[in-house]
């Protein structure tokens, strides 16, 4: 039975863990986060083929929700070594910070396997309000108060949406257990009380994922808060957002009216969060525009679910973290004291860092979607899913975004190539540099070889 | 099934043509173990050097009456996708092969001295377009294509954005931009063939019967994709661009072999695929090549700056080549495929000159280096030589090919014929004018102008050779293309030309053509 949440329980210790070490006013705890989080890790690792059912079917450990588990604590490994010492944070409250973003993970942990739409809301809660707490953990300044209330409100606004959704689901279905909803499903493909309900219950998981028209919160939760909270926010979140649309609202698809609502989230996703980040000179920023339009790939893929795409949408939430977190490690690297990171503080990198530098330049390929890099594999699967599945439309608004999102990618990736007129030398230690190497591997890994993840993410849907 | 479709494996031992691409690739790799620039030159050029050895095999086992492909490797790559690791050489891609691992040795060898920054980063950007060049041309599975197409993009930027001249970022993402703009619908049209077919690969998919309407959009997809890179009127003005702000070695890459994707891509992708679309909607092809031949031309007389001047003439001398597939019959596709080869090395030869050039006097214009016959003899009979083969003057490789493409272009139609005739004389025209400056004239500083060295002789002697060698005896060549391009032919044989009217009226909103 425990075997089923040993990740579970592992990030548990680890937050009561940081909570005691806030008391005592310890320092490096940084060693302990990386060792908490490899071995949660490991023990998602040893649950991955389980299967149980907890709180009379409320909560289910089963292929997928250990496949997201596993992303899960691989994020939070990465994120809590690439956040290092956390210069940009209060160093009052590192062990703080610890303490939020591991409950925020148990939170997320706790949505991937909920098979109940309460369950799923309060996992949804746990992970969001730690990290409105932590966001405003950044030394000196102020701005970061103003992002702080831009993303609770938001948040709050969103899961109230959630919440009403919820509501009309129950009142429509008459239960809140997934596995009642189900099979009730083709008799309410008509049914507008439901159509309603999904489309509300999907605010929150938009506000997750920062897509349109949700994403208001993210330029500048991302721009005020400090770059650790950010990688943390950026990358985790995602995945549970991605895990959640995967399980429940592709099960609506079929419904009416709810494909042509999604098709024009996604393309509107896509194509503002472009055309907003054309004009930023942020890093953070730009990023967080960048997010709106991957969120947008990422919805694609539901429009498929019979044809791949729900397969497709999962590889590119996967694909799409490790490029959220391979971008940060560099923006944490070259932050420097001041509010923002502008993209000049990238400026000459190449002389600075070459191992960074290259690893900024196959992320950001990546990012942009062209081969070798597991960003164009992801795309494909997407456009083949979805043009397969008769969208044409979908596919060709996702193509001259491609093209819109090169103008600003390659921006960044020449201001990393010129050299700049003072290079400040940059010694990232030596675990960032292997860090960075991987992360560039892995992602031409998944460009060029991505048989065994696609094979245990078709497991993963095939498991649902 | 199509004759194209057949696949013969590999009479040599091994995965062949995997070794010809990942020989530079892992090179490239190897390099960053090096410290010293010097052994990194070497062995730069060793490695190219062995790859252009171990293509050679290629030619002398390559049975040119085989139909189909030859030197077949086929491994699952991506199952979800259906995706193949699929290679294969036929009579159209062998030649270009040849001409890209040829080239190799030349291109190191002209930024022996002209690269002197960062030397071993870009031997290795060197070494990567190679390889991924070479499987450009013999990837048979559309993804993979796709791959090795989008894939050349990094290295090429970063030669010509971190080499090239004091305009090279602006140039170097104005080409990315360009490029990438036509591949997307590159990609459209791969993965719009891949819901119609259920695969990638290239030969299952000549056996697919597409609807005249599919057909007609995939073509023109294609086209696009393709039309940047050769580059076709009105896509043109990255070429210029990137040409002047490219490394010697990068302009070189670009003019001999970069170009000849997109025609390889008309050739093996466009008629063979949408062979119906491609009847009917030859003309549009013609057109352009029409307006590229005479424009190119045109604009070339009028630049002082050498190397716009041979970017523009490669304008118009890929004009020639896509008339030659335009006019869609046995003698134009000959010819394109022979001034694909020769236009390699011709202009791969004058933009080896200009380098060298640029090297001595640190200026590209024409006023600025005259009277080079009296200083450097040497480099003139050089720069005489890829003229006059540039121009098209029998004796010389490009006559050949020009001559079958004009013929094809007369037995399609007389008026077609007459309106190409001036482009082969504005060919002479601004030809002879660039030789003309350079040659006679006072001026250049005696100090400056010294002649070509042997390293110099090294790189532009294979070419040399080969430019007259081609000019006089071009017969093993057509021997090598000749059963490939008649299967295309007989493709095309007998394909109804479709009604446009009707696709074009269905995507224009109703009483649009009225």
């Amino acid at each position: 039975m425990f075997n089923g949440i040993l990740p579970e329980i592992v990030i548990s210790t680890a937050a009561i863990f940081f909570f005691i070490s806030s008391l005592l006013d310890r320092k490096n705890l940084q060693r302990w986060a990386m060792g908490f989080g490899g071995v949660a890790v490991l023990a998602s690792l040893i649950g991955l083929k389980h299967k149980y059912i907890f709180f009379h079917g409320a909560f289910t450990v089963d292929g997928f929700s250990r496949f997201f588990s596993l992303l899960i604590c691989v994020a939070y490994l990465l994120a809590c070594v690439i956040g290092g010492r956390l210069r940009q944070t209060d160093d009052q409250k590192t062990g703080e910070f610890y303490f939020f973003i591991s409950i925020s993970t148990l939170g997320l942990l706790l949505v991937t396997g909920a098979t109940e739409l309460l369950t799923l809301f309060i996992g949804l809660e746990i992970s969001s309000y730690p990290l409105f707490i932590v966001a405003s953990y950044r030394k000196g300044l102020g701005y970061q108060f103003e992002s702080v209330a831009k993303y609770m409100i938001f948040g709050a606004v969103s899961t109230a949406f959630m919440l009403y959704g919820i509501t009309y689901l129950y009142g429509a279905f008459g239960s809140t257990f997934l596995a009642d909803i189900i099979p009730a499903i083709p008799t309410h493909l008509h049914d507008p009380m439901a159509v309603l309900g999904v489309i509300l219950f999907m605010a929150g998981l938009l506000y997750k994922l920062s897509a349109f028209p949700f994403h208001f919160w993210a330029p500048d939760v991302y721009a005020g808060s400090a770059a650790e909270v950010v990688a943390y926010i950026a990358a985790l979140p995602k995945l549970a957002a991605v895990a959640l649309l995967v399980r429940v609202v592709s099960l609506f698809m079929d419904m009416e009216g709810l494909t042509p609502v999604l098709t024009i989230l996604a393309i509107l996703s896509m194509t503002m969060g472009n055309l907003m980040a054309l004009t930023q000179t942020e890093l953070k920023r730009l990023l967080a525009y960048s997010a709106v339009s991957h969120a947008g790939y990422i919805l694609l893929g539901l429009l498929a679910p019979a044809d791949g795409g729900l397969t497709a949408s999962l590889f590119y939430g996967t694909v799409y973290t490790f490029m959220t977190l391979a971008a940060f490690l560099v923006a944490i690297q070259v932050a420097g004291d001041e509010h923002d990171i502008p993209l000049d503080n990238l400026a000459g990198l190449w002389h600075r860092s070459p191992v960074l530098a290259i690893m900024l330049v196959i992320t950001f390929i990546s990012l942009a979607g062209l081969p070798p890099t597991a960003g164009f594999t992801g795309k494909l699967l997407l456009l083949t899913a979805v043009w397969k599945a008769g969208y044409f439309w979908p596919v060709f608004a996702a193509v001259i975004n491609t093209l819109i999102g090169m103008f600003y990618y390659l921006k960044v990736i020449k201001i990393s190539l010129v050299s700049s007129t003072d290079p400040v030398p940059l010694a990232p230690p030596s675990h960032i540099r292997s860090l960075a190497l991987a992360l560039a591997l892995l992602l031409l890994f998944l460009g060029l070889l991505p048989g065994g993840v696609l094979e245990l993410a078709e497991a993963a849907i095939g498991s649902l | 099934m199509s004759p194209l479709a057949i696949l013969h494996p590999s009479p040599l031992d091994g995965p062949y043509l995997s070794l010809i691409i990942f020989l530079p690739i892992i090179g490239a790799f190897l390099l960053f173990l090096i410290r010293s620039d010097e052994m990194s030159r070497w062995l730069a050029l060793i490695i190219l050097s062995l790859t252009f050895l171990v293509s050679l095999p290629l030619y002398s086992a390559f049975q040119p009456e085989l139909p189909g492909f030859q030197f077949v490797e086929n491994h699952v790559w991506i199952r979800q996708l259906g995706l193949s690791y699929l290679l294969g050489v036929d009579g159209i891609s062998l030649p270009l092969v040849l001409l890209t691992t040829f080239l190799g040795p030349s291109t190191v060898l002209c930024s022996w001295r002209y690269i002197n920054k960062r030397v071993r980063e870009f031997m290795a950007c060197l070494l990567l377009t190679q390889g991924i060049l070479t499987g450009v041309f013999v990837a048979l599975d559309l993804v993979l294509f796709y791959f090795f197409w989008e894939a050349m993009l990094i290295p090429m930027f970063l030669i010509i954005a971190i080499w090239g001249g004091p305009r090279r970022m602006y140039a170097a993402i104005k080409f990315v931009l360009y490029t990438l703009g036509g591949s997307i619908f590159l990609l459209l049209a791969i993965v719009g063939l891949y819901i119609h077919g259920g695969t990638f690969s290239y030969p299952a998919l000549l056996g697919l019967d597409l609807a005249p309407r599919w057909e007609f959009w995939l073509f023109l997809a294609f086209l696009v994709g393709f039309a940047v890179k050769i580059p076709m009127v009105p896509l043109h003005t990255w070429l210029p661009a990137a040409h002047v702000e490219a490394p010697t070695a990068g302009s070189v890459i670009l003019a001999s072999v970069l170009l000849k994707m997109g025609t390889y891509g008309l050739l093996r992708f466009n008629l063979t695929l949408t062979p119906a679309a491609s009847v009917s909607l030859a003309p549009v092809l013609i057109v352009l090549s029409v307006a590229a031949i005479l424009y190119g031309g045109l604009l070339s007389l009028a630049q002082q700056d050498i190397k716009k001047l041979i970017a523009y003439s490669s304008v118009a001398h890929m004009g020639f080549v896509t008339l030659g597939i335009g006019v869609l019959n046995m003698q134009g596709f000959q010819g394109a495929m022979l001034q694909m080869l020769n236009h390699g090395l011709t202009t791969g030869g004058l933009f080896l000159l200009v380098g060298m050039l640029y090297e001595r006097t640190h200026s590209r214009e024409l006023a600025d280096n005259a009277g080079l016959a009296r200083l450097m003899p040497g480099f003139v009979f050089f720069l005489g030589l890829f003229s006059l083969s540039s121009l098209a003057f029998p004796g010389t490789a490009s006559f050949v090919g020009e001559f079958l493409c004009l013929s094809g272009a007369f037995s399609h139609s007389l008026r077609l014929g007459a309106w190409v005739i001036p482009g082969a004389l504005l060919a002479a025209a601004y030809m002879f004018r660039m030789f003309i400056k350079l040659t006679w004239g006072r001026g250049g500083d005696p100090a400056l102008a010294r002649d070509i060295g042997l390293r110099e002789l090294a790189s532009l002697l294979p070419l040399a050779i080969l430019v007259i060698v081609f000019g006089l005896y071009p017969a093993p060549l057509l021997k090598i293309m000749n059963p490939a391009l008649e299967s295309i032919s007989a493709r095309l044989h007998g394909q109804t030309v479709m009604d446009l009217s009707a696709f074009i009226g269905q995507a224009l909103p109703p009483g649009f053509l009225n």
